[in-house]
């Protein structure tokens, strides 16, 4: 669709404004009550330029709710999940890509229907056997739990992305005697490395964000933080600027990803249509 | 066409790529030179890991899930034995099931993705043209998206907060009284339902945005050269040419949005009373917190049935616009 | 590679399942010297874990202390009893699931029996004791001294709302303050319920799985005096507005703490183990002006002053290697006859001590204990706080719903509410005794 030159209609232009900073708003909010002093915390705009780090470093030390270690779990968890998704999800996408038959058809509809299910509902059980098979609170059960959360979309993403790419030169390595598997990993995953990147961008913070597989699977040995904040307003009560900070600092991958980043994920949900 | 950002489609075939000479014709086995069908080995090998995967960490889960919700396993009852439908029935006749968690859910979502579509909708269309800052507002616009819904909720919860947040302030400020909004269901609610839409209008926005770069440009210029206006052209040329995108996203949020968990459970578990009671928030408390696994496991299977059905009748549509388009 | 057909394929997938199958079947890891610790941070349990690394000492082991919020508490228990790892040697027993963990428990012969019989009773299994209590929790009434003279202390409802009134006019916030959350109604619902003669079922004081099966599970919810305590709070916070409004939307101990210590609130229902960190200069702003009493008693109440407490206590899983759980017991038996672990309950952090003997010579020697004492496991009406079945956590979170509900309605709605609730209870309630 040509995109139609309005320069003149101010108004359209003004609202435009608006909404975005009406998106803007919150976070911006948030910022501010966590860079004011304590004591202004709750009177976050009436503070004038009074401005302090001392929020960050009292959620970073908070006795017994272990931020620092959250973080630094989420992240590694977050990582080695996504790594683990790419790796098992990039063949499953370029075998929707590449094939029509039943089986492609069957595989895309068992992954659209265990995506149908909600998660609680093989979470549960997960946890269960997680006890049972002690996995539970380890990084080896959270890490691989995460990875198959994905599998479904990251398989849409991947056949969108090697849709795009040339079917010629994969043929053309078949025809030079490559193995299948040596033309998939040499050709086509060169390919995708913008799908790659865009996948892995968006998996690494859904990782980050995840709450409800963090709530079954892990415990005491693991806290990440997006349980600690998920149990602030019921169990903190009142300490609203340490709350504020940490989730500032919980929205600092966010922020670097749009920042740095915002072309791989407009590529990637971009291409999730179709047509 | 390609929507992969500086990749162009390769003209001229694998001549560009193969060195002279090493090029060899070998006309009896060039059926097999290409993916095509007849490849069975190589498509089972690619998807056996994401099989194996999801077997182990999803099917087998859900099947031990099926298995429980049939016996009395609880911690009072390690053992547990054989229970029929008992916990489906205690399930489906637990007031907290029929008149919170499942009403509460669909009202979620109707409203929810409602919101959202219609809202994402407008802001697609209005960021369609060129303005002065667009790259930085198509940028700043994906933010939400990004964000924890924990962190979403933590955020709202904080503006809205009765005593110090920044709406009972303002309110104040004009001499209003300040509203008690996690005190009344219907607020509750209302602030939830919001935390989410500014969670996922973005998501919205950006597919649709998306969806409206790739439409083709001869039925707009028809419509111009025909003198129409921009709503009429808006209404019968730009929203039945996106129904294919509109749908797939609809889907998939509802289905996301009927097992909403995290932005209700951090901003009032469930509360006050049982106002915001969702599905997922109710599974979590039978199965996880009363300790009470075969009912837990029962409630998670009622609404996995009840999901999977739709998503079964869905699938048609799903299907077609995924698949439909792709055969050329 | 080679070539795979739709059996291999799904041969190779039902390798994958059982292989991982048998991996889960390998047995637990050998246990190292260290003994792990199961607690949540808790000022008591923080005390108790020193004098165990003191212990542990002597007796030639490592302890490893891991604490765990409440939330996760149960999952990381279970996680315990079910599964193959060993992970926890050692495990705080609150009241709450006293009798739910029972059969997971290893009989406690070895350690010394030094508390009272009708505390003790709730721990144990098959006739025999399965836990070591450590410290009985009991809720008081905190007060500022500054804003509430001594013989002005108020001993009914009617009394607690004047003194509250008066204590707002000279200047503090709020009269009253308790949480009402789940799992918080101790401090609200459940004290000035039990003072006023009303329980959650019938008949009054009805704890134990048996009694309440044997008395059919009936609610008493919609009683006269159950309603007429819910409509003192509701009154409380619209009528005389002596509590804040956020004790309507699930305000948790933790904001009675904070406001507390801030000076906000006069009155703070709490329980006795939060008198040292009130009375702590560094985090309390009134540190120097904190008192205590006991609950008042409202109109309906027949038996005098009430007081409760139960047992929190040290309990060891049975799914431990021999040796180890018998290096826990001596661990465990050594603390409980270690009297000064016990004094330090009271002295450092404001509990009762479990072991009667301590009690005694506290009683005799510490004035502000005596009184302590009297207005808890000493006074006329002495109660339980923990319904010990296992569906207790449900109805507590249903009843701290309906009490939402109902404070933050219309005064009329309140009895509609609580028949809801008793319907609810009805259905809900009832399991089978082991």
């Amino acid at each position: 669709m040509k995109t139609r030159r309005r320069w003149g209609n101010a108004f359209l232009v003004a609202l435009i404004y608006v909404v975005t900073l009406a998106f803007l708003f919150p976070v911006l909010y948030l910022a501010l009550t966590a860079f004011r002093p304590p004591k202004d915390v709750f009177s976050v705009l009436g503070a004038g330029l009074s401005f302090s780090f001392a929020n960050f470093r009292d959620a970073l030390g908070w006795q017994g709710v272990r931020i620092t270690e959250a973080f630094v779990n989420s992240a590694i968890i977050a990582t080695t999940s996504t790594v683990l998704s790419l790796v098992v999800t990039l063949p499953s996408g370029f075998m929707l890509a590449r094939y029509r038959n039943r089986l492609a058809r069957s595989w895309f509809f068992v992954i659209y229907i265990v995506r149908t299910i909600p998660y609680i509902s093989w979470l549960l059980p997960l946890f269960l056997l997680s006890q049972r098979f002690g996995f539970h609170d380890t990084y080896t059960g959270i890490i691989a739990a995460q990875a198959a959360f994905h599998i479904t979309f990251y398989s849409w993403i991947f056949k969108g992305f090697f849709e795009g790419t040339s079917k010629e030169l994969e043929e053309a390595a078949l025809v030079d005697g490559c193995a299948r598997w040596g033309a998939f990993v040499r050709i086509s995953v060169p390919l995708a490395i913008p799908g790659i990147m865009a996948a892995g961008i968006l998996g690494w913070i859904w990782g980050w964000n995840e709450l409800l597989l963090v709530l079954f699977l892990t415990s005491d040995h693991i806290p990440m933080y997006s349980k600690t904040i998920s149990t602030f307003i019921t169990e903190m009560g009142v300490e609203w600027g340490r709350m504020a900070a940490t989730g500032v600092m919980a929205m600092l991958p966010a922020v670097i990803v749009t920042a740095f980043c915002h072309r791989y994920i407009v590529a990637g949900l971009g291409g999730l249509h179709r047509r | 066409m390609s929507t992969v950002p500086g990749v162009p489609p390769v003209a001229g075939g694998h001549a560009a790529r193969v060195a002279p000479g090493r090029v060899t014709v070998r006309p009896r086995t060039r059926r097999a030179l290409s993916w095509l069908d007849r490849d069975t080995p190589f498509q089972y090998q690619l998807i056996l890991l994401p099989a194996l995967v999801m077997l182990l960490f999803e099917i087998l889960p859900i099947v031990h899930g099926i298995v429980i919700s049939f016996t009395s396993f609880t911690i009072w009852n390690p053992e547990g034995g054989f229970a029929g439908f008992r916990n489906y029935v205690r399930v489906l006749e637990n007031p907290l099931f029929y008149r919170y968690a499942l009403p509460n859910t669909f009202i979620f979502l109707g409203l929810a993705v409602g919101i959202e579509v219609s809202l994402g909708l407008g802001v697609a269309v209005l960021i369609n043209r060129r303005f002065p800052g667009q790259r930085i507002v198509k940028t700043l616009l994906i933010l939400p998206l990004l964000v924890a819904p924990v962190v979403a909720g933590l955020m709202f919860y904080w503006m809205f907060h009765a005593e110090f947040g920044l709406v009972n302030q303002l309110l104040a400020s004009l001499g209003l009284p300040g509203v008690l909004w996690f005190n009344r269901p219907a607020t509750a609610f209302g602030v939830i339902i919001l935390a989410d839409v500014w969670t996922w209008t973005p998501w919205f926005i950006l597919i649709i945005y998306a969806g409206l770069q790739s439409l083709p440009p001869e039925p707009f210029e028809a419509a111009r050269i025909d003198g129409a206006g921009p709503w009429s052209t808006f209404r019968l040329i730009t929203v039945p040419l996106l129904y294919p995108v509109l749908s797939i996203v609809v889907l998939i949020r509802s289905f996301d949005a009927f097992r909403v968990f995290d932005i209700v459970w951090t901003m009032t578990g469930g509360g006050p009373g049982n106002a915001t009671e969702t599905f997922g928030t109710f599974v979590y408390r039978i199965g996880y917190l009363t300790v009470n696994w075969s009912e837990g496991a029962a409630a998670a299977m009622v609404g996995a049935v009840m999901i999977m059905v739709v998503g079964i009748l869905v699938y048609g549509t799903f299907a077609r616009v995924v698949w439909g388009k792709q055969e050329s | 590679m080679t070539n795979l057909d739709r059996r291999t394929f799904l041969a190779t997938l039902g390798a994958g399942v059982a292989g991982t199958a048998a991996l889960g079947a390998l047995p637990a890891t050998a246990q190292g010297k260290a003994l792990t610790v199961a607690y949540m941070p808790h000022p008591i349990l923080n005390s108790q874990i020193e004098w165990m690394r003191k212990g542990a000492t002597q007796t030639g082991v490592d302890i490893d202390a891991p604490a765990i919020a409440y939330v996760d508490y149960v999952q990381a228990m279970t996680a315990q009893f079910l599964g193959p790892r060993n992970r926890y040697q050692i495990i705080w027993n609150n009241d709450d699931w006293g009798q739910l963990f029972g059969p997971f428990l290893d009989p406690l012969d070895e350690v010394k029996q030094a508390w009272a019989e009708d505390r003790a009773w709730m721990m144990r299994w098959s006739g025999k004791p399965t836990a070591a209590p450590a410290v009985l929790t009991a809720g008081v009434t905190f007060y500022r001294k500054d804003l509430v003279a001594e013989n002005e202390l108020p001993k009914t409802f009617d009394e607690m709302v004047e003194a509250a009134k008066k204590a707002q006019a000279k200047g503090v916030k709020w009269g009253i303050m308790g949480g009402s959350g789940f799992p918080h109604l101790w401090f609200t619902l459940l004290w000035s319920l039990w003072s006023n003669n009303a329980d959650l079922f019938k008949p009054f004081g009805a704890r134990s799985w048996q009694q309440l099966e044997r008395g059919g599970w009936t609610p008493g919810v919609t009683e006269k005096e159950f309603v007429d305590t819910v409509t003192w709070w509701w009154d409380a916070i619209h009528t005389h507005k002596i509590a804040p409004p956020a004790i309507a939307s699930g305000a948790s101990r933790t904001d009675t703490d904070a406001m507390f210590m801030n000076g906000d609130v006069a009155f703070a229902f709490q329980d006795s183990t939060l008198l040292q960190t009130y009375r702590n200069k560094e985090k309390s702003k009134v540190a120097d002006n904190v008192g205590f009493t006991g609950f008042p008693t409202g109109p309906h109440n027949k038996k005098g002053r009430m007081g409760w407490a139960d047992n929190w206590s040290w309990s060891v899983p049975k799914n431990n290697p021999a040796d180890t759980k018998k290096k826990a017991k001596q661990l465990l038996n050594w603390l409980a006859s270690n009297k000064d672990a016990q004094k330090e309950v009271w002295t450092k952090v404001g509990g009762i001590p479990s072991s009667v003997e301590v009690q005694k010579e506290l009683i005799r020697t510490d004035p502000e204990y005596k009184r302590l004492h009297e207005l808890t496991v000493g006074a006329p009406q002495a109660m339980h706080s923990a319904y010990y079945w296992p569906l207790w956590p449900e109805i507590h979170s249903l009843t701290s719903k309906a009490f939402t509900q109902a404070l933050t309605g219309p005064k009329e709605k309140i009895f509609e509410v609580m028949t809801a609730l008793a319907r609810d209870f009805k259905l809900r309630a009832p399991v089978p005794a082991r």
